[in-house]
């Protein structure tokens, strides 16, 4: 009788320890459900400086000749914000500087929009308040598609796993394209992400590192900070319509006097 | 070694990178001098909460102690209605008839237009136009 | 004695521990989260009972309205989006749900509180500002806040949404989780004469459905203008 007591109780507190440690792997994940907002950590003076504090990206050869040749393309003087400043337009003349499509790609970094985190049990989904595609984080385990039938996206294809208490998001299947200070991409490049959050849940920590033997010479890392969006605040729609065309214009100069 | 398949690479990557889509989140700022902080002082003449751009029309008059440079009738542009209102912005922060005093970047070609970096309320706070911030102002991050 | 007192201990740990969870899952509400799509049997729609101003001039002027929004790949908003050729993507988190569109429709958010924000400064929009609760299995969500001038706003059966429109939508998982009942309910004084109610059944994709982009709309691409004005080739 007494053996057999000790056995149940030896099976007991295996039962009970082995349960407390699942309790403590599954611990609990980071709160990122919100909408979240970019924000300015240097003081960068315009949004155009965001990054200028970043360290530039170390490129091969051949990739710093695709940027390069992007750089190239992306200087062809395009609408009016390249036009001779020496030729001021009049007075109600509109400077012309998109050609008024609504269609934007997105990417994977926020800008000046918010970004909107929902976490559910086998997938995270990032929204966008500006136009651009969704991120699609699949945590239910499963593996990247074969790259050669994967169309890129410019937000590619990306899995995730809750690690130390951080979202980390793999990321392949991107377009070619620019990185930003100073980086490039092609579809076969890897960005690995962490989503921290602070420990009073306002401030979103998101780490970007880009990896790539045939595109960098190291990893290339740098740190975007956002801040969670107030209690009771609600997701914005931007309205955009191509046939409107005040969508093609910036500045128009209004009469001036009497 | 093979010395072809770098330059292989190369080519797939230059040829790829013509497809790449262009990001175009929001027009170049190239029109304007982004460098330069100019303050204007004025009444509201109209507040247009639209996209893409919210537009304010101010007029400024000579007045003592206004800098010549800024008068006259001005196009102020800001950003989209979703990322001014993400800065504190609502269709009803101004209206026709209200004294402004902005910070912003002036057109490189001296016409009437303004590229909005924020405005200074009548209390001092800031409305930012989107979520830079001056130099040496930025907001540190937590741990 | 003290072993004993060990095993009650264990005892405690493992089936106090057990007795918690099990409280915890029952309080827990359905999860509607997944990849979901119409097929040609999802719809049960019946005929709307128009208010006498609805005339047939004015429900023209809609046709050519949605029709100018089809044409310039505007958002399509509330109802459209909700019926597109592709799955839904429905993910419920804690605070609040949110339903992504393969197709030209911003997200819709579902807010898990009990008010809509102050509509004073609010700015419609083609979804609406939507606010959601679970009654037992079913989840209620109320809709306000749409801009009738914006995307597509013919609903399902007759009538079309304008900025005084109100939605209620239930959800329910029918066939233990295969299949989302939703029932859409409009009501709008201008428009109907009494609620209008129509369900969609949505089927589960399957688990490794991948989310695609959107379908492509290119409002410059002149042959896609020239179809949909009904222009010969």
């Amino acid at each position: 009788m007494t053996t057999a007591l000790r056995a149940i109780g030896v099976l007991l507190l295996v039962v009970a320890t082995t349960v407390a440690a699942q309790q403590q792997s599954a611990a609990p994940m980071p709160d990122l459900e919100g909408g979240w907002v970019r924000i300015d950590v240097d003081g960068s003076g315009s949004f155009n400086g965001l990054a200028a504090k970043f360290l530039r990206a170390v490129l091969t050869p051949t990739a710093q000749a695709a940027v390069a040749e992007q750089a190239k393309r992306a200087a062809q003087p395009r609408f009016d914000f390249a036009r001779d400043a020496s030729k001021p337009k009049g007075a109600g003349e509109g400077y012309v500087v998109t050609d008024g499509n609504c269609t934007l790609p997105g990417g994977v970094e926020p800008n000046s929009a918010a970004f909107h985190l929902v976490q559910s049990r086998e997938q995270v989904l990032i929204v966008r308040e500006n136009p651009g595609l969704p991120r699609t984080i699949y945590i239910d385990g499963r593996a990247h598609p074969d790259l050669s039938r994967w169309a890129p996206t410019a937000v590619g294809h990306s899995t995730g796993r809750f690690e130390a208490g951080a979202l980390v998001v793999e990321t392949i299947g991107l377009t070619a394209g620019n990185v930003t200070a100073g980086g490039w991409r092609t579809p076969e490049t890897r960005l690995t992400e962490r989503y921290r959050v602070s420990s009073d849940g306002q401030r979103l920590t998101i780490t970007y590192t880009w990896q790539d033997a045939k595109v960098y010479v190291k990893p290339h890392t740098y740190e975007i900070v956002s801040e969670r969006t107030p209690p009771g605040s609600w997701a914005f729609e931007s309205w955009c319509d191509s046939s409107d065309p005040n969508q093609r214009l910036s500045i128009v100069p209004p009469p001036q006097g009497k | 070694m093979n010395t072809r398949a770098p330059l292989l690479f190369g080519a797939v990557v230059i040829l790829l990178a013509a497809f790449a889509a262009a990001p175009a989140a929001h027009h170049s700022f190239a029109m304007f001098d982004m460098d330069k902080d100019v303050t204007y002082k004025g009444l509201v003449t109209e507040y247009r909460w639209s996209n893409p751009h919210v537009h304010i029309t101010v007029e400024i008059k000579p007045e003592p102690g206004v800098d010549s440079a800024t008068i006259g009738i001005w196009d102020v542009e800001g950003g989209s209605m979703n990322i001014m209102g993400r800065q504190g912005w609502t269709r009803a922060t101004f209206k026709a008839g209200d004294a402004i005093t902005l910070v912003g970047h002036p057109m490189r070609d001296g016409s009437k237009g303004i590229s909005l970096f924020y405005v200074i309320l009548p209390d001092g706070k800031r409305l930012y136009h989107d979520v830079a911030r001056p130099k040496g102002e930025g907001a540190p991050p937590k741990q | 004695m003290r072993f004993a007192t060990l095993i009650v201990i264990a005892a405690m740990a493992v089936f106090g521990g057990a007795a918690a969870r099990g409280a915890v899952a029952a309080q827990s509400s359905p999860d509607i989260s997944g990849f979901w799509e119409l097929s040609f049997d999802s719809r049960r729609v019946p005929a709307a009972s128009l208010a006498p101003g609805v005339t047939p001039t004015l429900l023209a002027k809609q046709a050519a309205h949605d029709a100018h929004a089809i044409r310039w790949c505007n958002f399509l908003g509330l109802p459209a989006a909700m019926d597109s050729t592709r799955p839904i993507n429905i993910r419920q988190g804690r605070r609040e749900m949110v339903i992504n569109f393969e197709t030209v429709a911003t997200p819709r958010h579902l807010y898990f509180r009990a008010s809509h924000p102050n509509m004073e400064i609010f700015d419609p929009t083609t979804n609406g500002d939507s606010i959601a609760r679970w009654d037992g299995d079913t989840l209620v969500v109320d809709t306000i806040g749409f801009d009738g001038a914006k995307g597509v706003t013919m609903i399902p059966g007759g009538g079309y949404r304008t900025s005084d429109s109100h939605l209620v939508e239930r959800f329910r998982l029918l066939n233990q989780g295969a299949v989302l009942s939703l029932t859409f309910t409009w009501e709008d004084a201008k428009v109907f004469r009494m609620p209008h109610t129509y369900e969609f059944r949505y089927v589960r994709a399957p688990r490794m459905y991948e989310a695609q982009p959107p379908l492509a709309c290119n409002p410059f691409d002149e042959q896609r203008a020239a179809f949909l004005s009904g222009d010969r080739p």
